[in-house]
């Protein structure tokens, strides 16, 4: 009897683990149902006969931010092309060890396209590229230019700079304190370009404004973020921007928290992914975009039309509508028409080329010049 | 950077450790009541991931904070009769048990998540209830006592009084001092007439609500909602924290305040322009430094004999 408890236990336990495992391997794991059921468009498509087979390699998704944006452009393209292509998300997992053999399985499995990408994870893509010159390989979100010109690559970038300088400009015309902060997750340069995008976008609106920096030191301990967020508020900041993922969750609480302070999201429209929590919704004007699910979308229809110009790079910049604010109902509703009016203005002028945004993936030593200049 | 080292003698700073302490004390006291019976259990951050996520899911789908808090003591209690079984019935090693728990939380929470909010991030989308947080008549408009005593969660209080009573119970009863006996040598205990098991069953039933109140503080008051890994090893502190304790529950406590006190400093120090790697790896020097004293005045000790 007591054998077959612990057998049962034991099988319990070992069927739970499995269960989270092979939802790496099927498809559509971000629970967005509705939209990959509906395949209207996709007869014309389908007419053709191949199928296309698409991997879309992540470390992990549900960070409702940056890689559930990407995890999204799945569902665009399956709601485009229908039954032409078959779509499947592989969560690699966090274990860098696993990252080249899950891209070299997927490879060796026959998927006609592998996208992944992001400075962390493009360098397991890249090498398997090389091995596997006949299977094409779209970057979503490349860092080192040179490391992607290879013949079956297609690599996208984005000016997260030029968004985050609009959250900055946001920021500062919000700000009634002329304080205000940024939380950022780990010390790196991909996160600097957003800090210093904030930072050029908010001085360049009021010169006088201070600006309160902050890194969690990953991007999980929601607990830190609040920490930090509460902390900048304690000390007069009344808009708090983050580019920390899922650890950004903390700022919106920290916000909630306190009247009048406004936070502003990042990646993906905060407002609509939280907005089963209406107090911590309510706490965020607006987000600072980062389009990647539309990047893939356009990536690999530029494959599957043959026009992708591999061995390129492509940033998408806020004119190629790569990056942008989340300008719903809610942002409208809370900005003046005065202050709308700065927003547009600024954009338009990046758009034009009068102004360039600081790009710290060019240069590294920006983030610490605006620091010194901030102190 | 003067006024960084003033914000440091602060009633608000203390109020920071206060609130940044508490699932820390919770982790470590659950492994340290266990850890004194005899049973290391080293799945505190397992059980604090499912006692943050559970209590989330019951005051949702019960609409109170309250049930969701009776629930996630079931669960606590739930994951100390399956760590019981596997140690005491089955024989297994205690630190693979907890292995397997951890781990299992970890991916199964994931799971969890994902069936109920069909996101893999938080509960966001649940309509979760927080517990209150408690203003002290009388003692809140006190100008600084009342900003460090008054106005924090209901389970920093909790908390704050489980330690007494668990003081109470390990130093001054009958059954603290068993459960030190079981700990120490159980064939011993067992000679002069102590069930074993019975003592080290209820200790890590004990251990077991500790860890998931933990886990409830951070998702049900600290922060409302439950984001997938937000215990961000705040259990494992609680581990090193009774480590450097060595079943001296006083040490235990204070180890735990000084990593309390050294995560406040991080979130000070974190707004100015040291690098953040360097700051956060104050709380772990600290402890270090703490395990060095210790074994010297154990050493001297020794010698001294």
């Amino acid at each position: 009897m007591k054998k077959w408890i612990a057998l049962l236990l034991a099988l319990v336990l070992a069927l739970g683990l499995m269960a989270c495992a092979s939802s790496d391997g099927s498809k559509d794991t971000t629970g967005n149902e509705t939209t990959t059921g509906e395949e209207t468009t996709g007869g014309e498509e389908a007419a053709s006969g191949e199928v296309t087979k698409i991997a879309l390699l992540l470390p992990y998704t549900g960070d409702q931010s940056y890689f559930d944006v990407t995890a999204r452009g799945l569902d665009l393209l399956e709601e485009k092309y229908g039954d032409a292509v078959e779509c499947n998300l592989i969560e690699m997992g966090t274990d860098a060890a696993g990252w080249e053999t899950a891209n070299r399985q997927a490879a060796a499995a026959g998927y006609d396209i592998i996208i992944s990408g992001n400075f962390e994870y493009e360098g397991a893509m890249l090498t398997v590229a090389d091995d596997y010159p006949e299977v094409k390989f779209l970057n979503f979100d490349y860092s080192d230019a040179a490391l992607n010109s290879k013949p079956n690559v297609y690599a996208l970038t984005y000016a997260a700079h030029e968004g985050a300088y609009l959250a900055g400009v946001v920021a500062a015309v919000k700000s009634q304190s002329g304080v205000i902060g940024v939380v950022g997750g780990m010390e790196l340069d991909g996160i600097k370009q957003f800090m210093v995008g904030y930072m050029q976008g908010a001085l360049d609106t009021n010169p006088d404004i201070q600006i309160l920096t902050g890194f969690v030191g990953n991007f999980a301990d929601t607990g830190v973020a609040k920490e930090l967020a509460s902390n900048m508020i304690a000390q007069g900041a009344d808009v708090v921007y983050h580019a920390a993922g899922g650890a950004g969750n903390g700022v919106f609480e920290a916000v909630s928290e306190n009247e009048g302070v406004w936070a502003i999201g990042v990646d993906t429209d905060q407002y609509v992914s939280l907005s089963g929590k209406p107090e911590l919704a309510e706490t965020i004007l607006t987000s600072d975009l980062k389009n990647c699910d539309q990047a893939v979308l356009a990536g690999v229809t530029a494959i599957m039309d043959g026009t992708a110009p591999f061995g390129t790079q492509v940033v998408l910049t806020l004119k190629d509508k790569g990056v942008g604010l989340a300008e719903n109902e809610y942002y409208l509703a809370n900005m003046t028409e005065d202050e709308l009016a700065v927003v547009e203005a600024a954009k338009e002028k990046i758009i034009s080329g009068e102004i360039v945004v600081d790009d710290q993936l060019q240069d590294n030593t920006l983030f610490d010049s605006y620091i010194a200049k901030l102190n | 950077m003067d006024n960084i080292f003033a914000s440091f003698f602060t009633a608000s700073f203390i109020a920071l450790v206060i609130r940044v302490g508490t699932p820390l004390l919770f982790a470590s006291m659950s492994a340290y009541s266990a850890d004194i019976a005899g049973i290391p259990n080293i799945a505190v951050e397992g059980i604090m991931i499912f006692g943050a996520l559970f209590g989330v899911y019951f005051s949702a789908i019960s609409g109170s904070a309250w049930v969701g808090l009776l629930g996630v003591i079931g669960v606590g209690v739930l994951c100390a009769l399956l760590i019981a079984f596997f140690t005491m019935k089955m024989r297994a090693n205690p630190i693979m048990v907890g292995i397997a728990l951890n781990l299992f939380a970890a991916d199964f929470s994931i799971w969890l998540l994902l069936v109920w909010t069909g996101s893999k991030g938080t509960t966001a989308s649940l309509p979760s209830k927080v517990l209150p947080t408690l203003e002290i008549p009388g003692i809140k408009d006190i100008p600084v006592l009342g900003t460090i005593l008054s106005g924090h969660y209901f389970l920093t209080y909790v908390c704050i009084l489980l330690a007494i009573l668990l003081a109470i119970l390990v130093y001054k009863t009958p059954f603290g001092l068993r459960m030190k006996a079981c700990g120490l040598d159980a064939y011993a205990a067992q000679s002069v007439g102590i069930k074993v098991n019975r003592v080290r069953l209820i200790a890590i039933i004990m251990s077991g609500i500790l860890a998931a109140l933990g886990g409830a503080f951070l998702s049900m008051g600290y922060l409302s909602i439950f984001s997938n890994n937000m215990t961000a090893s705040r259990g494992w502190i609680g581990i090193a924290a009774n480590a450097v304790g060595q079943g001296n529950l006083l040490v235990v406590v204070l180890t735990t305040v000084v990593f309390a006190i050294a995560q406040g400093v991080v979130s000070q120090l974190a707004l100015t322009a040291l690098p953040s790697e360097l700051i956060n790896t104050i709380p772990y020097i600290c402890v270090l430094l703490g395990l060095i004293f210790l074994s010297v005045k154990e050493y001297r000790k020794a010698k001294a004999r």
